[in-house]
């Protein structure tokens, strides 16, 4: 009986780890509000290089469930990197780095109230507009 | 009713499963119990996470199906659904709230960043008495440097950094590094007015007091600070105008600024041979200058090509800031740098070229000495590191600087302190840098320096130092 146990228990845990990899692999959709940009406007802003588009202050968030996934498809750069990106900007130019959100809720909640707020999500949520999906 | 058969998969999965369970061991049949407890957690948790999901996905589809005016007009809008609407902005809003109140707590006022670096170090000097040679060592303390980024609105933010040290005769010095605020118009033109970083070449903007982000030890010494024996102005009081512009390829980057000239206490009537930047505005002297880049996209993403240049009437005085003017020189500097930041390599390189001109002179000083016309001098350096495996760099740079000594604005500066900054030296380096993790690291550097001393009896000054840094950011 208990090795019975074992096998189910090692079983659910590889099922676990490979639910874990599809959710790693999954898409990363950028959404937006009153902004349209390009690709590599997106990376642009999340290195600080795009502040103001069409006159409009431009308000990027990061998602920390998702920022890995985000860097690693968008930015092509490792969490490490960014952090040291970040610090040269804010030391040369005085920028501050993106606030970070917890989670897609905090991030859609924000960036439906915020003109020009720019976040990263999970999956394609209803009523904000999906700048791309990478 | 379903066929007891193994099949391939089955027998698969099963191998694999033993194979886990035999790798586990008898360690993990003490875990079993715990492992079931966690998956019934999951479990739950899944099938709460589906009926939210289920659940919303319901009142955002109520939410968009909104009536035709013609629907509207036949089928007035239930209670129902005004009430459902109701609470899903009322959810928004709670959520609104719950996050600026999270982000909130966690930010406790505006951030302070900074630089500290402590060192160790075994480096050459000259005993004033005789100019032997002598060599001094021990520890000693770097720079303790803070800085604030103020956003005060979309297009206003400003920069203050407030830096600390000790200078060479051991006293605490403090120094306002910057003091700018800014306006941003676009991406392509923003407008500085204060205290910045003088923004040619591109070492002195990156890194400047931040010895964590540098790679080596030492700048180069031809962009040492003003207090620290450099020829060139690291700061400017004035005004900066820079922008970026996209291009097909790659970004155009510019930097436009005026300011204060620079004006030296001359080492040759009583002077300490200092460069000041000239902080309040009490010469007739005015700089301006540009820094235009291109930084390049694509496969040569992270190389940075440019020109710099300023333009600068640089007054001598006699003795002190408040001194009489004892000569005054017109600098013309032109030059180029590249950078190149990708791929774990980093390649700098700047180049300098002075066509400078004697403007004027107080005969009553110097009756045949320093005669007016223009004299050219030029300084540059290549700087190379690559890091390996994550941590380690090891670098290397060569530095050369050949000075007109008839340039009255260099031969006003040859004697400040322990380095002879208007003087034409040599210098190369070697280096290895350790970043123990994100925030901070240790370096150690050995620089031969060979500076030429023309007329003066004890020859060249040569010299191989050893220094030892550890240095963070906050």
């Amino acid at each position: 009986m208990s090795i019975v146990r074992i096998l189910a228990a090692s079983c659910a845990s590889l099922a676990l780890l490979a639910g874990s990899a599809q959710a790693l692999a999954g898409d990363v959709f950028v959404i937006g509000n009153a902004v349209t940009l390009t690709p590599d406007d997106i990376k642009d802003v999340y290195l600080g290089e795009k502040q103001i588009v069409g006159g409009t202050k431009l308000v990027p968030l990061d998602n920390a469930s998702l920022q890995k996934d985000f860097l690693e498809k968008v930015v092509k750069l490792d969490a490490a990197k960014y952090g040291s990106v970040w610090t040269k900007k804010g030391f040369r130019d005085g920028l501050t780095a993106p606030a970070v959100k917890n989670s897609d809720a905090e991030v859609i909640v924000v960036v439906k109230a915020t003109a020009g707020a720019v976040g990263y999500v999970s999956a394609a949520p209803a009523g904000v507009t999906v700048l791309q999906k990478f | 009713m379903f066929k007891q058969t193994k099949g391939p998969f089955q027998r698969g999965t099963l191998a694999i499963a033993v194979a886990c369970a035999l790798a586990s061991g008898v360690a993990a049949a003490a875990d079993t119990d715990r492992i079931q407890e966690l998956e019934t957690k999951l479990n739950r948790s899944m099938e709460l996470i589906n009926k939210l999901t289920a659940r919303l996905n319901e009142i955002e589809s109520s939410k968009q199906a909104v009536p035709t005016p013609a629907a509207a007009a036949n089928a007035a809008p239930s209670a129902a659904d005004a009430a459902t609407t109701a609470r899903i902005d009322q959810l928004e809003q709670s959520l609104l709230q719950v996050s600026e109140s999270s982000a909130k707590k966690a930010d406790l006022g505006l951030p302070l960043h900074g630089f500290i670096d402590v060192g160790y170090g075994r480096v050459g000097t000259e005993d004033p008495q005789n100019a032997n040679k002598n060599r001094r060592s021990g520890f000693g303390l770097g720079n303790v440097d803070f800085y604030l980024t103020p956003q005060l609105s979309d297009r206003v933010r400003a920069l203050v950094e407030l830096n600390f040290e000790y200078n060479q005769a051991g006293d605490l010095s403090s120094d306002l590094e910057r003091m700018q605020i800014a306006y941003a118009f676009s991406d392509a033109a923003t407008v500085w007015a204060g205290r910045f970083h003088t923004p040619y070449g591109y070492w002195n903007t990156a890194f400047h007091h931040g010895a964590q982000l540098q790679t080596s030890i030492l700048r180069p010494r031809m962009i040492a600070f003003e207090d620290q024996g450099g020829f060139m102005q690291a700061h400017t009081v004035g005004g900066l105008l820079s922008g970026s512009m996209p291009l097909r390829v790659g970004k155009f980057q510019y930097d436009f600024w005026v300011g204060n000239g620079a004006i030296t206490t001359d080492d040759r009537t009583g002077g300490n041979g200092g460069l000041d930047f000239n902080r309040v505005r009490n010469t007739g002297g005015n700089m301006v200058g540009a820094n235009l880049r291109y930084a390049f996209g694509g496969k040569l993403s992270g190389l940075t090509l440019g020109v710099h240049g300023y333009h600068d009437i640089a007054t001598n005085l006699q003795g002190s800031l408040t001194g009489a003017e004892d000569s005054r020189t017109e600098i013309n500097m032109l030059g180029g740098f590249g950078a190149y930041d990708a791929d774990d390599w980093e390649i700098i390189g700047e180049y300098y070229h002075f066509n400078n001109k004697n403007l004027w002179v107080d005969n009553t000083l110097w009756a045949a000495g320093n005669p007016p016309g223009t004299h050219d001098s030029w300084a540059g350096f290549l700087q190379v590191g690559k890091t390996l495996h994550e941590s380690w760099t090891p670098y290397v740079r060569t530095e050369k600087a050949v000075l007109n000594p008839d340039d009255n604005y260099f031969a006003s500066i040859n004697n400040y302190n322990e380095v002879q900054s208007g003087r034409s030296y040599q210098r190369n380096s070697i280096g290895l840098r350790y970043a123990i993790d994100q925030r901070s690291a240790v370096k150690l550097e050995i620089s031969s320096t060979n500076e030429l001393r023309p007329g003066v009896a004890t020859g060249d000054y040569k010299t191989t130092d050893v220094r030892l840094q550890y240095a963070i950011r906050f």
